[in-house]
């Protein structure tokens, strides 16, 4: 672990078969893991380079259980981390050593299915396919669609406000989320929202939407459905330079045209795809665009000669529409398989997310290039272009001693250039403890606290899913009247990471 | 309404007439160009701050899906622009 997470509470530890006894009488045997084979299942999540096995994983089945054990947990002061299927990818769901490892596994039923209304409501534990699987014979699917989506809970979806690759038309979980249900660290039961849009008062679904487990825990969630699109047409465009592909996402956007989807993958990710699973892509490119519109059939048809007079105006290389499912199936393969790919090239590979604007992409790709070569290790890049959400794959070998601090230290670079050309240090990952000690790159010390402040409101005790998110772990009473006076901070012996 | 209606130039302006009332415990009401100001009770501030004189694009970058605009912008002059680029 080359991660600092704050110091176990060394009472709670001690007291750990008496926390187990109580907890024992909330859920059945079966629900509460308490043995190491069993505890190190979980001992990670997608960011796999931090683990740590928690004190006891439990596995409640209804809303009045959850409710129970974060009582039980707020009156013991012992810290609990949610954690939906564990596929997050900033370490949101990493364990703490003193920490109850509350898992939402079971919560797996679809509650409610309201064509009328066009929306789901459902168990934080469905995966997120599993929505449009149950609306799909009725021409209906849930829009967010995170690579994830097979095994990816809603629940966790909420949490870290999750993506996809048609998020840059039909929005991220925030925009298609009507209701929650949650419970907060004290136990309260809370509902927000419900089956209507902009619901009363203030934004409380926007508050609870990406706040990555630190202020309640879902146990219901209803979204929006949509109608699946009349036609789809798909494109794959091939550049001769990073540039041109670049200026090529910025004008078709500029132009009014919002695709379902807009990829692009760099010369590297197209030939580690091909070799894969012969997608047939061309490798004579050092860019490749996969553009999809899709809606109404004559839209869809104009928009697509739109498009494709775009990237010959800008020199394409390869202009290529799918002609038949098939062919649109292929074209998606390789972009599909870029991760395994990759995966096969390098025994460990370390996929970030950062997010810069449209018009700096050639720049950033190209200066990427060179932190790549100054660090020593390889990166391949697979995004979505559209919104400007950059993944790029960080190729290392952990079992090469300093590789994954040398990843690290890449990955600290290439998001600090996000944020040094106007970007953000997450698409849709979130923060979690991979990008926590980053946070100052973006927010002043002002800006992190008032974001505390919140947190505070919630959770005073700080006890649900402490060290991620924050550089700096302030207490709310702290908080409350903060005074720096003359130039000394206050509470020196804060943990800070 | 027996009070002032004030139409602040700049931010610094509305800072500091928001510093003062609040200072002084003065409950403002806050208005656009008032369009829903008939719906529900009367808001009771004892003075108004209009907007509504705060008007324009302060930027809009077209290939980023991006618009800032000073607050008493009207929709019809945002769709307006926003039209000249398909967007």
């Amino acid at each position: 672990m080359t991660i600092a997470m704050p110091q176990p509470d060394t009472g709670v530890l001690a007291a750990r078969d008496r926390l187990i006894g109580e907890l024992g009488a909330i859920v059945p045997p079966d629900n509460l893991v308490t043995d190491e084979p069993g505890l190190k299942t979980y001992e990670c999540d997608g960011l796999s380079a931090y683990r740590e096995l928690p004190l006891a994983v439990v596995l409640p089945e209804t809303t009045d259980e959850v409710a129970r054990i974060l009582d039980l947990c707020q009156r013991h002061r012992v810290k609990v981390v949610p954690r939906g299927s564990g596929t997050g990818l900033s370490g949101g769901a990493l364990p703490l050593k003193d920490g109850v490892l509350l898992g939402l596994g079971k919560f797996n039923r679809i509650l409610d299915i309201d064509y009328a209304n066009r929306c789901v409501t459902v168990q934080p534990g469905v995966t997120n396919l599993a929505i449009s699987q149950a609306v799909d014979h009725r021409g209906f699917y849930y829009a967010p669609d995170p690579s994830s989506q097979l095994a990816c809970s809603i629940g966790g979806n909420v949490a870290e406000n999750s993506g996809g690759v048609h998020c840059l038309k039909y929005g991220v979980t925030t925009n298609n989320l009507l209701g929650l249900e949650i419970v907060l660290m004290s136990g309260e039961i809370v509902r927000i929202g419900g089956k209507y849009m902009d619901s009363d008062g203030y934004d409380l679904l926007g508050i609870v939407t990406g706040s990555e487990g630190l202020l309640g825990v879902i146990t219901e969630v209803t979204v929006r459905i949509l109608p699946k699109p009349a036609s789809v047409s798909t494109l794959l465009i091939g550049f001769d330079d990073l540039a041109a592909a670049g200026d090529c996402v910025a004008r078709i956007i500029a132009s009014g045209i919002i695709p379902a989807g807009l990829e692009m993958m760099d010369r590297a990710a197209v030939h580690a795809t091909e070799e894969f699973c012969k997608a047939g892509y061309p490798l004579d490119v050092e860019a490749l665009l996969i553009c999809e519109l899709d809606g109404p059939g004559p839209e869809v048809g104009e928009l697509t000669g739109r498009v494709e007079k775009i990237a010959a105006d800008l020199g394409a290389r390869t202009i290529r529409r799918a002609a038949s499912e098939q062919e649109r199936e292929r074209f998606w393969l390789g972009r599909k398989s870029a991760f395994p790919a990759v995966g096969r090239m390098s025994p460990d590979y370390y996929c970030i997310d950062g997010t810069i604007p449209r018009g700096r992409l050639a720049e950033v790709l190209t200066r990427m290039e060179g932190l790549s070569e100054r660090h020593g290790l390889g990166v391949v890049n697979v995004f979505h272009a559209g919104d400007g959400n950059l993944h790029p794959l960080i190729m290392y070998d952990i079992d090469k001693p300093g590789d994954l601090e040398k990843a690290e230290a890449l990955a600290r670079d290439i998001l600090t250039l996000c944020v040094e050309v106007g970007g953000v240090l997450s698409g849709e990952h979130g923060i979690g403890v991979e990008k926590r000690d980053l946070m100052g790159t973006m927010f002043s010390d002002e800006e992190l606290k008032q974001q505390q402040r919140v947190k505070c409101a919630f959770d005073p005790e700080g006890l649900l899913n402490p060290g991620k998110v924050f550089p700096v772990l302030h207490r709310c009473a702290e908080l409350g009247h903060m005074h720096v006076h003359r130039g000394q901070v206050p509470f020196p012996d804060l943990p800070r990471f | 309404m027996t009070g002032k209606t004030f139409r602040p130039v700049d931010e610094k302006e509305l800072a500091g007439l928001v510093a003062w009332a609040a200072a002084d415990g003065v409950p403002l009401e806050i208005i656009g160009n008032g369009s829903k100001r008939g719906l529900g009770h009367a808001i009771a501030a004892e003075h108004v701050i209009d907007m509504s004189q705060r008007t324009g694009i302060v930027d809009y970058e077209p290939a980023e899906l991006v618009l800032t605009v000073e607050a008493g912008t009207t929709l019809a002059a945002i769709e307006t622009r926003l039209g000249e680029a398909n967007q």
